[in-house]
């Protein structure tokens, strides 16, 4: 089966950092993305930028609106997700344990609609 | 539906039901269809056994009938082709499913029991899963693991039919498409998940030993399933310290149910009838606290220490001090607003009223919940303070929602606003 991990971060506990803080916590994040790697079940990741660059796009009516910003002001935010496999819920949820996002914000873990 | 033949056949179901939809689950993997592939056995066992008798194994006979209507199922369901030639393919290595060409003994050669208390323990640890809410856990417990029908379960926890089904589909649809496994947890998982099992059996009984709202203090039917799942897990779980604590704990709260209660009054446990208390089960239960806390080494688990103090607490003479040093313990482990107010009521009774309010102080209640309103009440109450102590008891009595428990709280503000009446 396969899973997205998705962490949602309070951009500002992570803008509160010390310098060497904020550092240690992106190496924290790259070794957590490496072990992914290395033990074989990572099937993608990517960062995403901060949500203040999000644009957000709805149909009305045959209308396009768009809205600069998110579709929702929260104080966590969408920034980065992992896709695993993994044969059932509880490994995933070993792994989302150790993503450092978990500190900063959560991680919300859900499995893919695998199609035929 | 009441008859003799009935009221076996509901006892025979009861007692099996667990035991058919964990192995069903297992067989299957999959728990929506374990659970209607059991429902429809049970309901051909009420048409079928009234008529023809209780079959000699009606455990057996319920396995067979349900394996069979899953596979007729499946096969008029094309989709799952391949999942049907594998289960086939089972029933066929296991004898016991399908020997049924002895009409006077379909079941000899059966031998579920081999595998029932895995399967079962699997269904209990799948049912507390912690990925899944707590209001799901318990609904999801009394379908699953003590048969109740979402009409019952709703009956017992107050709550709407409607609204039981709905959280059982959504846990058994998280079940089935977060790929959570049906599984016993690996050995090193299991203080936590075990911690989980246990919570939604005390959950189970607390609600039935003192109804959150309506006419009765008690519902009994509540507190029967929650000991009926503690001796479930205590067979499956024989050495764990915190299930004989947890079951040391119900047997010896559920003992003293009829002395709780005179007529429509609430009777606190220093004024009870000792002589209504259930002296067997207090001897199992003490039974039980003793060889809990013998196990549990030097470090005592929450449920240890629960039931090690109900244990003193059915002493003549309870060692207060004593009862105070567990409450501190339990406190250390599980600060909970409910732990500290029991810690304080300890401290009261062993040091006194002025002692137990500063054990209160900076304990905050869980929003609704009105018993440290009437602990700070009758403290203060005792140390002379009634104006304040008629305050706090009044929004008690706001706040509460059980009619038995309201009443004994109003009788306690007029015994204060009327001195002598």
């Amino acid at each position: 089966m396969r899973y997205i991990l998705m962490s949602h971060v309070d951009e500002s506990a992570l803008a509160g950092l010390a310098p060497e803080e904020f550092q240690a916590t992106i190496e924290r994040f790259v070794a957590f993305t490496q072990a992914l790697a290395e033990s074989g079940v990572l099937r993608g990741a990517e960062q995403l930028q901060s949500p203040d660059t999000a644009t957000t796009v709805r149909s009305r009516q045959g209308e396009v609106l768009l809205t600069d910003g998110p579709y929702a002001e929260l104080s966590e935010s969408f920034g980065g997700f992992w896709i695993v496999e993994a044969a059932d819920l509880d490994t995933v949820l070993k792994y989302a344990a150790d993503c450092p996002a978990t500190d900063f914000g959560s991680v919300e873990v859900r499995s893919l609609v695998e199609l035929g | 539906m009441s008859g003799p033949v009935d009221v076996a056949v509901e006892q025979v179901y009861r007692a099996e039901w667990p035991t058919l939809v964990a192995s069903l689950a297992r067989w299957t993997g999959d728990l929506d269809r374990a659970e209607d592939a059991a429902a429809e056995a049970v309901a051909r066992a009420f048409e079928t056994w009234p008529r023809d008798g209780v079959p000699t194994r009606p455990g057996a006979w319920l396995q067979t009938t349900a394996r069979r209507g899953i596979l007729d199922r499946l096969r008029r369901d094309r989709v799952a082709v391949d999942k049907l030639a594998t289960l086939a393919g089972e029933l066929r290595d296991e004898p016991a499913a399908d020997s049924v060409s002895d009409p006077d003994d379909p079941f000899g050669a059966v031998r579920w029991s081999d595998t029932a208390a895995e399967d079962l323990l699997r269904l209990v640890f799948t049912c507390c899963h912690p990925a899944l809410a707590a209001s799901a856990q318990v609904p999801l417990a009394l379908r699953l693991l003590c048969g109740l029908t979402a009409a019952e379960t709703a009956r017992l926890l107050l709550t709407t039919e409607s609204t039981v089904a709905q959280r059982l589909v959504r846990a058994k649809r998280k079940i089935r498409d977060a790929g959570m496994v049906l599984d016993i947890p690996p050995r090193a998982a299991w203080p936590d998940r075990l911690d989980a099992v246990l919570t939604v059996i005390g959950l189970v009984f607390t609600e039935g030993h003192t109804a959150v709202e309506g006419p009765g203090l008690v519902r009994p039917a509540l507190c029967d399933e929650a000991l009926r799942l503690a001796a479930l897990l205590r067979g499956l779980l024989p050495d764990e310290p915190e299930v004989l604590g947890l079951s040391a704990l119900l047997l010896l709260t559920d003992a003293r149910r009829d002395a709780r209660t005179d007529g429509d009054g609430l009777v606190l446990l220093a004024d009870q009838d000792r002589t209504r208390w259930r002296w067997d089960d207090i001897g199992r239960g003490l039974d039980l606290a003793t060889r809990a806390l013998r196990r549990s080494g030097d470090r005592p688990g929450r449920w240890v220490l629960q039931a090690v103090i109900a244990a003193l607490q059915v002493q003549p003479a309870p060692d207060r001090e004593a009862i105070v040093t567990l409450y501190d313990r339990l406190a250390d482990r599980t600060p909970s607003s409910a732990v500290l107010a029991n810690r304080a009521a300890a401290i009261a009774l062993a040091r006194g009223p002025a002692a137990g309010l500063a054990a209160l102080d900076g304990v905050r209640a869980a929003p609704g919940d009105h018993r440290l309103l009437v602990l700070r009440a009758e403290l203060t109450a005792e140390l002379g303070r009634r104006t304040e102590a008629r305050q706090l008891m009044h929004d008690a009595v706001r706040a509460v929602r059980n009619d038995v428990e309201r009443r004994h709280l109003q009788r306690r503000l007029d015994t204060w606003t009327h001195p002598g009446a």
